[in-house]
């Protein structure tokens, strides 16, 4: 039995049954008889328990009386789950509670690597202390504290690593919504998203609770990288207000 | 009348125990600071940082490679470990929490420590 055609391409295994049944030959009735085993069992290594699918295996050894189809099954669905995963940028909004149903928006990219947040504030609270200027980075310059703003100072912003110990970790975000999922990782997208972030920053806008604040910043973002018409899931005030692009 | 005033006594009582309690809940900027300065020098290792993190209490990120930040703008000679301290929860439409960003080399040195308030509001 010339299993050829089986064994010289994961591809073919993992694909369709056209390959196998080529390679198996006999009666045409036959053929595809087997084929639709080899099928079947081919499927069985893809789902169903750990232990369903090591008995998959070994009768797909079994019936092609070589360990290439079995091999070949793993390979390609070990591939095919890698390529998945790290071909994905998911780019989401999550929010969390500030008061009553008042909630605060930040932007959250995740791919296959890792997971990084974007969000906007205020940069003072009432006491007119300064705040981290955009970006962790250890070159961020701090920015200078204006008082010809509000009690709030300007919008500042800030991005990188999402993880705890990081201004908006939450595990039990108020919403969360999905804006996009692109082929690839995240990288051309984190980096227009920082760029649009430094430019709101730069942008030096009065930071008004209810009329400028975080959920204009990510909305802005959003629609400058690409993604316009997101609309909020939970309750976040201002998040259509329009902020004045750079000059 | 009476009930009014009472209600507003009750409420101006309430809001005297928040700030109250803000004020002592909170953990001073300055005294952070002073502790930093004084138990994590330059040149301390990330794993005593982490260390020292960890008797506090406070959450934090691990050591972060930059170098896989780089495209965002992040310095890829530097790690950096994030760290914050909640403020008190006292309802207000802006809050206030410290965070601690420290920055090591590609030998996990420390090299610079930040301890800065962060706001979040609407």
């Amino acid at each position: 039995m010339g299993m050829d055609g089986l064994g010289s391409s994961t591809a073919d295994v993992g694909g369709s049954g056209n390959g196998i049944s080529g390679g198996i030959g006999g009666s045409a009735g036959t053929a595809a008889e087997t084929a639709t085993d080899l099928d079947k069992t081919l499927d069985a290594t893809r789902a169903g328990s750990p232990v369903e699918q090591g008995n998959a295996l070994r009768a797909l050894d079994a019936m092609t009386g070589s360990r290439q189809a079995s091999d070949a099954a793993v390979t390609q669905d070990a591939r095919t789950a890698t390529l998945a995963a790290a071909q994905t940028c998911t780019v989401e909004v999550r929010f969390k509670q500030v008061i009553g149903p008042t909630n605060h928006a930040f932007i959250v990219t995740t791919d296959a690597d890792s997971a990084n947040y974007f969000r906007g504030g205020p940069q003072a609270n009432n006491t007119g202390l300064n705040s981290p200027a955009s970006s962790s980075s250890s070159s961020a310059q701090q920015a200078p504290f204006d008082p010809g703003f509000g009690i709030y100072g300007p919008i500042v912003t800030e991005y990188g690593a999402y993880r705890p110990g990081t201004v908006d970790w939450t595990t039990e975000p108020t919403g969360r919504q999905t804006v996009a999922e692109t082929p690839g990782n995240c990288d051309s997208i984190e980096t227009e998203l920082a760029h649009h972030m430094d430019d709101i920053e730069a942008a030096r806008i009065n930071y008004e609770p209810l009329a400028a604040n975080s959920n204009s910043t990510v909305r802005e973002a959003l629609e400058r990288a690409g993604y316009p018409d997101v609309s909020p899931v939970v309750w976040a005030p201002a998040w259509n207000s329009q902020l004045p692009h750079p000059r | 009348m009476l009930a009014l005033a009472t209600v507003l006594a009750g409420t101006t009582a309430i809001t005297a125990a928040c700030q109250q309690q803000a004020e002592t809940g909170m953990v001073p900027e300055a005294k952070i600071k002073a502790e930093i300065a004084a138990q994590l020098p330059k040149h301390t290792p990330a794993s005593a940082v982490e260390a020292w993190l960890a008797t506090k209490g406070f959450a934090h990120s691990g050591l972060i490679d930059n170098a896989s930040l780089a495209h965002m703008g992040f310095d890829p000679e530097t790690y950096e470990i994030k760290a914050l301290i909640h403020g008190p929860s006292k309802p207000a439409l802006v809050r206030t929490d410290i965070q601690l960003i420290f920055i090591f080399d590609r030998e996990h040195r420390l090299i610079e420590t930040r301890v800065t308030p962060v706001h979040t509001g609407p």
